[in-house]
């Protein structure tokens, strides 16, 4: 599902232009982005959870330039999908 | 968990506020944000959210686990899994403050903290290695002063053991009995068997294929011709010099002097080693025995031979004192 859909789907249900839409969600995920931003963790019910964490450096091997690189560490977002959704497409999964 | 979880009505407060939206608007909007991607999820399998990034199922084979707690193996099934990718512009938001650091080469930074403590390992492993040198050379001192008291300790015991008539007496008594019987005919071999000389340090060779005396000889000597000195050692495991057994331990005497410089003792002693050759080929029938006769007396003398008149047969004595050439060790 593209993000065009989604934006059509979503202004079908809320009766709000698609520009509109667009709008409203940008700026949804933005408050989520500054949430996160504060070091703070985000649950949606029925999605899940979102939270930063910090990769700590770490060597790794350079496959081209056959050398060992050290990494810098990383602040990246992490997401876990909640029980509900995760068991809803594992069932899904058995079913089929 | 080090980051204080927002609650779903947390999240709802929060947005309301910040947008001057109502809550139930919001609460709308999250219904049916959740809902749109648990719908695409179901259809296509992935959805892509403005301003968030991309969910997806992915596709996790079967594997073996293990529970943390118990180590017991757990056997975990094949299955999907939301997966999360947020969008660039996210990604880069999150991370701006690591931004500026890019990877490093770790060989060419010498400043590489890392290194910098493998270098001082190594200074350190040196040290290390540099120290039990000292102790070394202290553990030989050691040895050194224990050495000039050895030395007489040992002298005394060997010489005791040799020069007392009492030890001395059943060996060759031995020797005399292996001689009856081996060689009953010739009761003068076993004579020349029992003037071992005192005091001389011997090795022990064990005799491996391919080995012989003349080779011993070279080997310890760095001189062939000092062969005899081998066998005499050897009487009474040896009786024919040009046949050694495997695995047999010969002991090899050392000389008192070297190879080019022999001494009284040492000559004395090659020269027996000749007379006892003599009377082992003069037994096994060998009809150039008697040049052995020759060698030792010029190794020893002209004088060296008489006392052994008796054991030497007079016509081989008297062939080898013909024999005009000089010899030089």
């Amino acid at each position: 599902m593209t993000q065009k859909e989604v934006i059509e789907y979503m202004s079908e249900r809320l009766q709000k232009s698609k520009a509109e839409t667009r709008r409203i969600l940008l700026q949804f995920s933005g408050f989520i982005t500054s949430i996160l931003d504060k070091d703070r963790s985000v649950y949606l019910p029925g999605l899940g959870t979102f939270k930063t964490k910090i990769r700590k450096k770490r060597k790794s091997y350079h496959p081209q330039k056959k050398q060992m690189m050290m990494l810098p560490p990383k602040r990246v977002l992490a997401y876990k999908a909640s029980k509900p959704l995760q068991t809803h497409f594992q069932e899904k999964e058995t079913q089929s | 968990m080090t980051t204080a979880r927002m609650t779903y009505s947390d999240l709802i407060q929060y947005v309301s506020e910040e947008s001057g939206a109502p809550k139930s608007e919001v609460l709308n909007l999250t219904k049916h944000l959740v809902n749109v991607i648990r719908f695409g999820l179901d259809r296509d399998g992935h959805v892509s959210i403005p301003g968030l990034g991309r969910f997806s199922l992915k596709w996790h084979a079967a594997r073996q686990g293990r529970n943390p707690q118990t180590g017991e193996a757990i056997q975990i099934p094949a299955r999907q899994r939301v997966h999360f990718k947020p969008e660039v512009k996210l990604r880069n938001f999150i991370n701006r403050k690591y931004s500026d650091q890019e990877p490093k080469i770790i060989n060419n930074q010498t400043s590489n903290p890392s290194l910098q403590i493998q270098e001082t390992e190594k200074t350190d492993l040196n040290e290390e290695y540099a120290n039990p040198i000292p102790m070394e050379e202290n553990s030989i001192k050691t040895k050194r002063m224990f050495w000039p008291w050895l030395i007489p300790v040992l002298a005394i015991i060997i010489l005791a053991f040799f020069l007392t008539p009492g030890i001395r007496a059943p060996s060759s008594s031995v020797s005399i009995k292996n001689n009856i019987k081996t060689t009953p005919q010739s009761g003068i071999q076993h004579e020349p068997a029992n003037p071992h000389p005192p005091n001389q340090l011997t090795r022990i060779h064990t005799v491996k294929a391919g080995d012989d005396l003349w080779a011993l000889s070279k080997n310890y000597y760095q001189n062939v011709y000092l062969w005899p000195n081998i066998f005499r050692a050897n009487q009474q495991v040896l009786t024919n010099p040009d046949i050694l057994s495997n695995n047999l331990q010969l002991s090899v005497p050392k000389l008192e002097g070297s190879h080019d410089h022999l001494t009284e003792n040492d000559r004395e002693n090659i020269a027996k080693g000749y007379v006892m050759v003599y009377l082992a080929y003069h037994h096994l029938n060998k009809p150039d025995a008697y040049t052995y006769l020759w060698v030792a007396r010029e190794t020893a003398g002209s004088a060296f031979l008489d006392s052994y008149t008796q054991k030497i047969d007079s016509a081989d004595l008297r062939k080898a004192g013909q024999i005009k050439g000089r010899l030089q060790f």
